[in-house]
Protein backbone atom coordinates (compact mmCIF):
# COMPACT_ATOMS: atom_id res chain seq x y z
CA UNK A 1 0.00 0.00 0.00
CA UNK A 2 1.37 3.12 -1.08
CA UNK A 3 2.26 5.57 1.94
CA UNK A 4 3.88 8.89 2.59
CA UNK A 5 1.54 10.94 1.52
CA UNK A 6 1.19 14.91 1.76
CA UNK A 7 -1.06 16.46 4.29
CA UNK A 8 -0.21 20.23 4.29
CA UNK A 9 2.56 22.12 2.55
CA UNK A 10 2.61 26.13 3.15
CA UNK A 11 5.29 28.19 1.21
CA UNK A 12 6.20 31.94 2.21
CA UNK A 13 5.40 34.03 -0.61
CA UNK A 14 4.90 38.18 -0.56
CA UNK A 15 6.26 38.79 3.11
CA UNK A 16 8.03 37.42 5.64
CA UNK A 17 6.11 35.32 8.36
CA UNK A 18 5.91 35.19 12.10
CA UNK A 19 4.83 31.76 12.04
CA UNK A 20 4.14 28.36 10.28
CA UNK A 21 1.15 26.65 11.37
CA UNK A 22 -0.50 23.61 11.04
CA UNK A 23 -3.44 23.05 12.53
CA UNK A 24 -6.22 19.95 12.45
CA UNK A 25 -4.05 17.29 11.47
CA UNK A 26 -5.71 14.38 10.16
CA UNK A 27 -5.35 11.21 13.13
CA UNK A 28 -4.95 9.04 10.24
CA UNK A 29 -1.44 8.27 9.73
CA UNK A 30 1.32 6.43 12.16
CA UNK A 31 4.00 8.97 12.02
CA UNK A 32 4.07 12.70 10.68
CA UNK A 33 7.37 13.86 9.40
CA UNK A 34 7.76 17.60 8.30
CA UNK A 35 10.15 18.43 5.98
CA UNK A 36 11.47 22.21 5.81
CA UNK A 37 13.52 24.40 3.70
CA UNK A 38 14.04 27.52 5.93
CA UNK A 39 15.66 30.79 6.04
CA UNK A 40 14.88 33.74 8.68
CA UNK A 41 15.31 37.70 8.55
CA UNK A 42 17.23 38.15 11.58
CA UNK A 43 20.48 39.81 11.09
CA UNK A 44 22.35 36.94 11.98
CA UNK A 45 24.03 33.64 10.03
CA UNK A 46 21.82 31.60 11.61
CA UNK A 47 18.72 31.57 13.87
CA UNK A 48 17.09 28.61 15.98
CA UNK A 49 13.86 26.86 14.77
CA UNK A 50 11.97 26.39 17.61
CA UNK A 51 8.51 24.42 17.31
CA UNK A 52 5.74 23.63 19.58
CA UNK A 53 2.61 20.76 20.05
CA UNK A 54 -1.10 21.78 20.58
CA UNK A 55 -0.15 25.27 20.91
CA UNK A 56 1.15 24.72 24.17
CA UNK A 57 3.92 26.87 25.21
CA UNK A 58 4.50 25.57 28.49
CA UNK A 59 7.44 24.29 30.28
CA UNK A 60 6.85 20.76 29.09
CA UNK A 61 9.37 20.13 26.83
CA UNK A 62 13.33 18.71 26.66
CA UNK A 63 15.78 18.24 24.03
CA UNK A 64 19.20 16.84 23.45
CA UNK A 65 21.16 18.25 20.38
CA UNK A 66 24.23 16.38 18.93
CA UNK A 67 26.34 19.33 16.63
CA UNK A 68 28.88 19.14 14.30
CA UNK A 69 29.96 22.63 13.41
CA UNK A 70 32.91 22.11 10.86
CA UNK A 71 35.13 21.51 13.77
CA UNK A 72 34.32 19.88 16.44
CA UNK A 73 31.16 17.90 17.34
CA UNK A 74 29.38 18.81 21.13
CA UNK A 75 26.08 17.79 22.57
CA UNK A 76 23.89 19.54 24.99
CA UNK A 77 20.62 19.50 26.66
CA UNK A 78 18.75 21.94 24.01
CA UNK A 79 15.84 24.02 25.26
CA UNK A 80 14.45 27.36 24.79
CA UNK A 81 12.31 30.26 26.15
CA UNK A 82 11.60 33.60 25.87
CA UNK A 83 11.08 34.41 29.24
CA UNK A 84 7.76 33.95 28.85
CA UNK A 85 7.03 30.73 26.86
CA UNK A 86 8.80 27.48 25.94
CA UNK A 87 9.67 25.85 22.73
CA UNK A 88 11.23 22.53 21.55
CA UNK A 89 14.46 23.63 19.52
CA UNK A 90 14.18 21.75 16.30
CA UNK A 91 17.69 22.60 14.21
CA UNK A 92 19.66 25.72 13.40
CA UNK A 93 18.25 27.42 10.58
CA UNK A 94 19.42 29.82 7.96
CA UNK A 95 19.04 33.30 8.32
CA UNK A 96 19.44 36.81 6.71
CA UNK A 97 23.50 37.36 7.37
CA UNK A 98 24.23 34.00 5.55
CA UNK A 99 24.91 33.70 1.79
CA UNK A 100 22.41 34.93 -0.40
CA UNK A 101 19.58 32.03 -1.60
CA UNK A 102 21.22 29.69 1.10
CA UNK A 103 18.14 27.62 2.84
CA UNK A 104 18.46 25.39 5.83
CA UNK A 105 17.02 21.95 5.35
CA UNK A 106 15.07 20.23 8.63
CA UNK A 107 13.40 16.85 8.63
CA UNK A 108 11.46 16.15 11.81
CA UNK A 109 10.14 13.04 12.79
CA UNK A 110 7.17 12.50 14.96
CA UNK A 111 6.57 9.18 16.22
CA UNK A 112 3.19 7.60 16.97
CA UNK A 113 1.96 11.43 17.00
CA UNK A 114 -1.80 9.81 17.07
CA UNK A 115 -1.12 7.95 20.06
CA UNK A 116 -2.56 8.50 23.61
CA UNK A 117 -0.68 6.39 26.09
CA UNK A 118 3.03 7.80 25.37
CA UNK A 119 4.64 11.02 25.92
CA UNK A 120 5.50 12.38 22.18
CA UNK A 121 9.01 12.47 20.58
CA UNK A 122 10.50 14.40 17.70
CA UNK A 123 14.30 13.50 16.10
CA UNK A 124 15.36 15.62 13.42
CA UNK A 125 17.80 15.98 10.99
CA UNK A 126 18.99 19.41 10.26
CA UNK A 127 21.94 21.11 7.59
CA UNK A 128 22.48 24.26 7.56
CA UNK A 129 24.75 25.23 5.01
CA UNK A 130 26.41 27.15 7.45
CA UNK A 131 28.82 24.50 8.54
CA UNK A 132 26.44 23.34 11.07
CA UNK A 133 24.82 19.72 11.04
CA UNK A 134 22.75 18.25 13.59
CA UNK A 135 20.62 15.70 15.39
CA UNK A 136 18.39 16.48 18.23
CA UNK A 137 16.12 14.44 19.74
CA UNK A 138 13.02 16.91 21.56
CA UNK A 139 10.07 14.90 24.36
CA UNK A 140 6.92 16.52 24.73
CA UNK A 141 5.48 15.75 28.42
CA UNK A 142 1.89 15.03 27.35
CA UNK A 143 0.06 11.84 26.06
CA UNK A 144 -2.39 13.61 23.95
CA UNK A 145 -2.62 12.94 20.30
CA UNK A 146 -1.00 15.76 18.31
CA UNK A 147 -3.15 17.94 15.85
CA UNK A 148 -1.34 21.09 15.86
CA UNK A 149 2.51 21.82 15.11
CA UNK A 150 3.58 25.31 15.03
CA UNK A 151 7.00 25.99 14.01
CA UNK A 152 9.03 29.64 14.41
CA UNK A 153 12.14 31.01 14.34
CA UNK A 154 13.97 32.26 17.45
CA UNK A 155 14.16 35.61 16.04
CA UNK A 156 12.73 37.44 12.89
CA UNK A 157 10.43 35.75 10.85
CA UNK A 158 10.49 33.24 8.26
CA UNK A 159 11.81 34.84 5.30
CA UNK A 160 10.21 34.62 1.47
CA UNK A 161 10.97 31.19 -0.04
CA UNK A 162 10.48 29.19 3.14
CA UNK A 163 8.84 25.96 3.37
CA UNK A 164 7.42 23.54 5.08
CA UNK A 165 5.48 20.36 4.09
CA UNK A 166 3.73 17.71 6.40
CA UNK A 167 3.72 14.34 4.90
CA UNK A 168 1.78 11.53 6.93
CA UNK A 169 3.10 7.60 7.08
CA UNK A 170 0.57 5.20 7.63
CA UNK A 171 1.55 1.76 8.86
CA UNK A 172 -1.08 -0.94 8.02
CA UNK B 1 -7.04 9.06 -33.43
CA UNK B 2 -7.83 12.02 -31.40
CA UNK B 3 -10.62 13.91 -29.63
CA UNK B 4 -11.66 10.50 -28.77
CA UNK B 5 -12.48 11.58 -24.90
CA UNK B 6 -15.39 13.64 -24.07
CA UNK B 7 -16.23 15.24 -20.86
CA UNK B 8 -19.48 16.55 -19.79
CA UNK B 9 -19.86 19.30 -17.60
CA UNK B 10 -22.87 20.54 -16.54
CA UNK B 11 -23.77 24.81 -17.13
CA UNK B 12 -27.71 24.10 -15.79
CA UNK B 13 -30.01 21.77 -15.42
CA UNK B 14 -30.96 21.88 -19.16
CA UNK B 15 -27.55 22.47 -20.82
CA UNK B 16 -24.05 21.10 -20.86
CA UNK B 17 -20.36 21.47 -21.93
CA UNK B 18 -18.95 19.34 -24.17
CA UNK B 19 -15.26 19.27 -24.24
CA UNK B 20 -12.83 16.42 -26.20
CA UNK B 21 -9.59 15.69 -24.65
CA UNK B 22 -6.97 13.34 -26.63
CA UNK B 23 -5.23 12.23 -23.65
CA UNK B 24 -7.11 10.03 -21.21
CA UNK B 25 -6.33 11.99 -18.51
CA UNK B 26 -9.08 15.07 -19.83
CA UNK B 27 -7.94 17.81 -18.69
CA UNK B 28 -6.98 16.53 -15.07
CA UNK B 29 -3.49 16.23 -13.81
CA UNK B 30 -1.89 13.13 -13.98
CA UNK B 31 -1.51 10.95 -10.77
CA UNK B 32 1.92 10.36 -9.45
CA UNK B 33 1.67 7.79 -6.87
CA UNK B 34 4.08 7.20 -3.68
CA UNK B 35 7.22 5.55 -4.20
CA UNK B 36 7.10 4.59 -0.52
CA UNK B 37 5.29 1.44 0.29
CA UNK B 38 3.73 -0.28 3.93
CA UNK B 39 5.24 -3.38 4.09
CA UNK B 40 4.49 -4.87 7.81
CA UNK B 41 3.91 -3.57 10.47
CA UNK B 42 4.48 -5.23 14.64
CA UNK B 43 3.11 -3.62 17.77
CA UNK B 44 4.63 -5.61 20.92
CA UNK B 45 5.47 -6.19 24.52
CA UNK B 46 8.13 -9.28 24.08
CA UNK B 47 11.41 -9.36 23.36
CA UNK B 48 11.89 -9.49 19.66
CA UNK B 49 9.92 -8.44 16.59
CA UNK B 50 10.49 -9.98 13.21
CA UNK B 51 9.84 -9.21 9.99
CA UNK B 52 9.64 -12.02 7.24
CA UNK B 53 9.38 -12.95 4.15
CA UNK B 54 10.42 -9.72 2.84
CA UNK B 55 9.45 -9.42 -0.73
CA UNK B 56 12.13 -7.79 -3.03
CA UNK B 57 9.91 -5.92 -5.13
CA UNK B 58 11.69 -2.64 -4.14
CA UNK B 59 14.82 -1.02 -3.46
CA UNK B 60 15.47 0.20 -0.41
CA UNK B 61 13.50 -0.94 2.96
CA UNK B 62 13.18 1.61 6.22
CA UNK B 63 11.74 0.60 9.47
CA UNK B 64 10.49 3.33 12.04
CA UNK B 65 10.42 2.35 15.04
CA UNK B 66 9.47 3.64 18.26
CA UNK B 67 9.64 1.91 22.20
CA UNK B 68 12.00 1.43 25.46
CA UNK B 69 13.26 -1.12 27.21
CA UNK B 70 13.69 -1.01 30.51
CA UNK B 71 16.02 -3.48 31.21
CA UNK B 72 18.93 -1.42 30.44
CA UNK B 73 19.72 -3.50 27.25
CA UNK B 74 20.49 -2.51 24.08
CA UNK B 75 18.66 -3.36 21.26
CA UNK B 76 20.03 -5.51 18.07
CA UNK B 77 19.19 -5.63 14.51
CA UNK B 78 19.77 -8.88 12.53
CA UNK B 79 19.35 -10.46 9.16
CA UNK B 80 18.00 -13.36 8.10
CA UNK B 81 18.24 -15.34 11.43
CA UNK B 82 21.98 -14.71 10.88
CA UNK B 83 23.64 -14.25 14.79
CA UNK B 84 26.96 -14.81 13.82
CA UNK B 85 28.83 -11.93 15.32
CA UNK B 86 31.77 -12.08 13.32
CA UNK B 87 29.17 -10.82 10.73
CA UNK B 88 28.24 -7.52 12.39
CA UNK B 89 29.85 -4.10 12.56
CA UNK B 90 28.32 -0.98 14.17
CA UNK B 91 30.05 2.83 14.46
CA UNK B 92 28.57 5.29 16.01
CA UNK B 93 28.00 9.01 16.39
CA UNK B 94 26.63 9.72 19.76
CA UNK B 95 25.05 12.85 22.22
CA UNK B 96 23.76 12.16 25.49
CA UNK B 97 23.09 15.98 26.20
CA UNK B 98 26.55 16.72 27.75
CA UNK B 99 29.12 15.08 24.95
CA UNK B 100 29.36 14.12 21.94
CA UNK B 101 31.14 10.47 21.39
CA UNK B 102 32.17 8.09 18.56
CA UNK B 103 32.70 5.02 18.78
CA UNK B 104 32.07 1.34 17.29
CA UNK B 105 30.44 -2.23 18.51
CA UNK B 106 31.67 -5.60 17.21
CA UNK B 107 30.94 -8.88 18.70
CA UNK B 108 27.69 -8.64 18.69
CA UNK B 109 24.83 -10.63 17.03
CA UNK B 110 23.50 -7.50 15.13
CA UNK B 111 23.98 -4.02 13.92
CA UNK B 112 23.51 -2.58 17.95
CA UNK B 113 21.06 0.31 18.69
CA UNK B 114 23.26 1.77 21.79
CA UNK B 115 20.34 4.51 22.29
CA UNK B 116 17.22 2.71 23.36
CA UNK B 117 19.06 1.23 26.84
CA UNK B 118 17.55 1.31 30.16
CA UNK B 119 15.12 3.90 29.48
CA UNK B 120 11.32 5.03 30.45
CA UNK B 121 10.44 6.64 27.81
CA UNK B 122 10.48 5.34 24.08
CA UNK B 123 13.21 5.69 21.94
CA UNK B 124 12.61 6.06 18.32
CA UNK B 125 14.33 5.22 15.01
CA UNK B 126 14.47 5.40 11.34
CA UNK B 127 16.37 2.97 10.00
CA UNK B 128 17.34 3.07 6.29
CA UNK B 129 18.87 -0.70 4.72
CA UNK B 130 19.81 0.29 1.19
CA UNK B 131 20.31 -2.06 -1.62
CA UNK B 132 18.78 -5.11 0.06
CA UNK B 133 18.16 -7.31 -2.27
CA UNK B 134 22.17 -7.32 -3.52
CA UNK B 135 23.79 -10.50 -4.27
CA UNK B 136 27.29 -8.73 -4.63
CA UNK B 137 27.58 -6.06 -1.71
CA UNK B 138 27.45 -6.39 1.83
CA UNK B 139 24.44 -4.64 3.63
CA UNK B 140 25.05 -0.76 5.40
CA UNK B 141 21.99 0.44 7.25
CA UNK B 142 21.85 4.20 8.35
CA UNK B 143 20.06 5.48 11.41
CA UNK B 144 19.05 8.13 13.20
CA UNK B 145 17.54 7.70 16.60
CA UNK B 146 16.96 8.53 19.50
CA UNK B 147 15.36 9.56 23.21
CA UNK B 148 14.49 12.20 25.81
CA UNK B 149 14.71 11.57 29.77
CA UNK B 150 14.40 14.92 30.75
CA UNK B 151 17.93 15.63 31.35
CA UNK B 152 19.70 12.83 29.90
CA UNK B 153 18.98 10.29 26.81
CA UNK B 154 20.81 9.91 23.86
CA UNK B 155 20.58 11.32 20.21
CA UNK B 156 22.83 9.24 17.58
CA UNK B 157 23.73 8.79 14.27
CA UNK B 158 24.59 4.60 13.41
CA UNK B 159 26.24 2.98 10.79
CA UNK B 160 25.86 -0.55 10.70
CA UNK B 161 27.01 -3.36 7.87
CA UNK B 162 25.84 -7.32 7.97
CA UNK B 163 28.92 -8.60 6.47
CA UNK B 164 27.30 -10.65 3.95
CA UNK B 165 26.90 -9.93 -0.07
CA UNK B 166 25.80 -12.99 -1.66
CA UNK B 167 22.25 -12.86 0.03
CA UNK B 168 19.39 -10.68 -0.27
CA UNK B 169 17.66 -9.50 2.99
CA UNK B 170 14.49 -11.91 3.33
CA UNK B 171 14.08 -11.09 7.07
CA UNK B 172 14.66 -8.58 9.82
CA UNK B 173 14.69 -9.46 13.60
CA UNK B 174 14.57 -6.29 16.20
CA UNK B 175 15.30 -7.55 19.56
CA UNK B 176 16.19 -6.14 22.75
CA UNK B 177 19.29 -8.25 24.49
CA UNK B 178 17.53 -8.67 27.40
CA UNK B 179 13.94 -7.83 29.10
CA UNK B 180 11.12 -7.18 26.97
CA UNK B 181 10.50 -4.00 24.52
CA UNK B 182 7.40 -2.18 26.12
CA UNK B 183 5.08 0.49 24.41
CA UNK B 184 7.17 -0.86 20.93
CA UNK B 185 5.88 -0.26 17.25
CA UNK B 186 7.50 -1.24 14.49
CA UNK B 187 6.66 -0.86 10.71
CA UNK B 188 8.60 -2.13 7.81
CA UNK B 189 8.38 0.27 4.54
CA UNK B 190 9.79 -0.19 0.81
CA UNK B 191 11.18 2.26 -1.06
CA UNK B 192 10.32 1.96 -5.07
CA UNK B 193 13.75 2.73 -6.99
Amino acid sequence: MPTYAMISSYTVSGSSVANIDFNGISQNYTDIVAVCSLRGTQTATTTTLLSIINANRGNIYDGIVLKGDGSSGTSARWNFTDGTYYYAPAGTMTAASAASNTFSNHIINYFGYSLTNVNKQFVARSNNPNTITEAVVNRYFYDIAITRLTFYPAAGNFDVGSKITLYGIKAG
Amino acid sequence: MENLIYKLSALSEKTSLQTRYNSMLAGNASYDPSQYFYISSASISTSSASFTSIPSTYKHLQIRFSGYNGAASYGRLSFNSDLTTTNYKTHYLMGNSSTATAGGYSGYAGVVLAGSSGFSNPASYVIDILDYTSTNKTKVVRILGGTDQNGSGAIEFVSGVWLNSSNAITSINLEANSGSWTIASFALYGIKG
